[in-house]
């Protein structure tokens, strides 16, 4: 049995099993900038999440009372309501969610650090190059 | 706009008031007492003849009794009024007067002129005929007012020239009002209508564009026909200019955003689809907007072949494109030879030159950068900047020309000089420096005197000790204290001696308290 259980964990097939298990997150990304948002979706979708998107504040914290994402992607500068306001939001709501600030405000700027001391887990400065998003966002699901 | 048409409404009828008061007063008394004169009866008016108070009746040669019912009796008819009152005079009765009744209410003659002009307006009187026509029906004294047909009525409405400025300039206001209220209808529908098709065009970019730059490799885009590439976007749509510029800012704005390979796919996309045809083009409009669109495009999607196209603009009457074009020229021209920025007419403000600063400074150190031909420019702002220039990059082999160009820059340009000498410890320059120090200008000395206390030596101590000697000037003498201290603090203290004086003992506590030194 132990052998049989050997084998099947050494399979290639087992960890392409677990790879997909892991890539079939829920990730909600809050970015105002449409092209940017459907960019994002569109490479995200690609690694095999499901996306939900949010186009300013209100429609973020709407997305995080209705569903409970695996990850939050947004930005700092979103209409309506601001990304400090959202990811305190998502940390009162899910503390164990990872949340990337995507921003393009520098890492020094005040904002910037208030998010970090909220406990966010990465940033990504803009321009931003979405190959990177992806490895970023595969390595904090992990 | 309705407020201001409002406004023009009540100027007109403030217009119409006074015009009506003015045809009022136009009544003058001759005229009145003609009319009254010409008229039979006038509607609600008569007349009684008075004595003066003072004058006793009873003196008079008359029958007391008929003078009684002269005086007492009511006159309808204005000119009996005056026989009867000019048969008493005749008489030897002294100043009988016509007493005027409006109403039945006393009034006096400036009154009956202002209510003759209404009676005449509303044409309420009878008007007096040749015969004498007494116990006459009411019928026939109203056929005695000439026929006046209704549309006569109109034509003399319309013949009053103050009714018709008025009429026209209400009309005026009226067309007015209805003709922007229609412009700014047509403008809005246009502008929403537009909206809407930019809004359905950036719909109809965004899959394309992700999917060509997430699919295919950067070579696989830069084999790709145009023919190849519209299918993707819809090939009608590039025979609309709406949609090729709304591709464009969405092909920018993601450019912007993403790093990387991409910004070559998102190049490669703008060129085969001929937009940066469409860029060039807008640099010939004559709109400032669209030609400074058009560079910004350009210079966004790193296009260098558009280098002289948009160096033609670098002497642009307008602000924003001349600074967005020698923007644009720095970054996309391969020998960033700065000899365009050199021949600038017109001066550069604080805000263009920290956007050519931003461009400047990212230009790697391989690329040769010959500043040292704004600091020959002979527009000052230009001189100017080059000398913070040569500051701001650091650029330690011009400091020799800075001082050597010392006395031919303006005055600016000199305090700008003494700031990079500063910034860059120019010990070279210590002589000049000493000179500046002597001279009478304060704000030279004084940026002379900070500058020794990063680059004197024991000459420039004697130099600062014989001006501080010579100088009233309290920041001055602050400064110059800070720089003896700075540099030997025994002759710090001889010099505040030997001044001995209040505010310099004050100066001296406040530079040797750690805590205020900074202050």
């Amino acid at each position: 049995m132990v052998f049989v259980d050997r084998i099947i964990n050494k399979s290639p097939y087992f960890y392409l099993l677990n790879d997909v298990k892991s890539a079939m997150k829920d990730i909600l990304v809050i970015e105002d900038d449409l092209l940017i948002l459907k960019m994002v979706e569109f490479r995200l979708k690609k690694e095999g999440h499901k996306v939900i998107l949010a186009e300013d504040g209100n429609e973020g914290v709407k997305a995080l009372e209705e569903n409970a994402p695996d990850l939050i992607i947004t930005d700092i500068m979103v209409p309506f309501k601001s990304g400090i306001e959202i990811i305190e939001f998502a940390r009162a709501k899910y503390p164990e969610c990872p949340i990337i600030v995507l921003s393009a405000l520098g890492e020094e700027e005040g904002t910037v650090m208030e998010a970090f001391n909220l406990g966010v887990a990465d940033f990504v400065p803009k321009p931003f190059n979405p190959n990177e998003l992806a490895i970023r966002v595969k390595r904090l699901i992990n | 706009m309705i407020k201001l048409y409002l406004s023009f409404l009540l100027t007109a009828l403030l217009f119409l008031k006074v015009c009506e008061v003015a045809a009022f007063q136009s009544s003058d008394s001759l005229t009145t007492i003609s009319f009254l004169n010409g008229t039979e009866k006038v509607e609600s008016m008569f007349y009684k003849l008075k004595l003066k108070e003072a004058q006793d009746t009873s003196t008079t040669n008359s029958d007391a009794a008929h003078l009684s019912q002269l005086l007492n009796r009511v006159y309808y008819d204005f000119e009996r009024a005056v026989s009867t009152r000019d048969s008493l005079i005749h008489a030897g009765i002294e100043n009988p007067r016509i007493q005027y009744y409006i109403f039945d209410d006393a009034k006096d003659f400036d009154e009956v002129i202002d209510y003759i002009a209404i009676i005449k307006k509303n044409e309420l009187y009878i008007p007096k005929t040749e015969k004498p026509q007494t116990n006459e029906e009411l019928i026939i004294a109203a056929n005695r007012i000439p026929f006046k047909p209704f549309y006569q009525l109109r034509y003399k409405i319309f013949n009053d020239i103050k009714f018709i400025i008025l009429l026209g300039i209400l009309g005026l206001f009226l067309i007015t009002f209805l003709a922007l209220l229609f412009f700014l209808v047509i403008a809005r529908s246009k502008n929403a209508k537009r909206k809407k098709l930019i809004k359905e065009y950036k719909l109809q970019c965004q899959t394309p564009i992700s999917s060509l730059i997430f699919e295919y490799t950067f070579q696989e885009i830069e084999s790709m026909s145009f023919e190849q590439l519209s299918a993707e976007f819809g090939k009608s749509n590039f025979e609309k200019a709406l949609f090729k510029d709304t591709l464009i800012k969405e092909i920018v704005n993601v450019n912007k955003n993403l790093k990387g390979d991409f910004k070559d796919k998102l190049r490669a996309i703008y060129t085969i689809l001929g937009l940066d045809k469409f860029s060039l083009l807008k640099l010939k409009s004559k709109k400032w907007d669209e030609q400074s669109a058009g560079i910004v495009e350009l210079f966004e999607m790193n296009i260098g072949y558009a280098v002289d196209q948009i160096e033609k603009l670098v002497s642009s009457k307008n602000f924003i494109v001349r600074t967005n074009a020698v923007r644009a020229v720095l970054h996309l021209s391969i020998d960033k030879d700065l000899k365009f920025l050199a021949q600038q007419q017109y001066p550069l403000s604080k805000w263009q030159q920290m956007s050519i600063y931003r461009v400047l400074k990212n230009i790697p150190k391989s690329e040769k950068l010959d500043i040292s031909i704004l600091l020959d420019a002979e527009n000052h702002s230009v001189q100017t900047f080059g000398i913070r220039l040569v500051r701001y990059l650091g650029k330690i082999e011009l400091i020799e020309k800075l001082s050597s160009m010392y006395n031919h820059v303006s005055y600016l340009g000199k305090q700008e000089i003494l700031k990079t000498f500063k910034a860059l410890t120019a010990f070279s320059e210590l002589e000049l420096v000493h000179r500046i120090l002597m001279e009478t200008d304060r704000n030279l000395s004084l940026l002379a005197s900070n500058l020794l206390a990063d680059i004197g030596n024991d000459e420039s101590i004697e130099f600062l000790s014989t001006k501080l000697e010579g100088s009233k000037d309290f920041k001055l003498q602050k400064s110059i204290l800070t720089t003896l201290y700075t540099l030997d603090e025994q002759r710090f203290e001889i010099e505040v001696q030997k001044l001995n004086q209040e505010h310099i003992d004050l100066i001296k506590n406040h530079i040797k308290d750690s805590l205020l030194s900074y202050v």
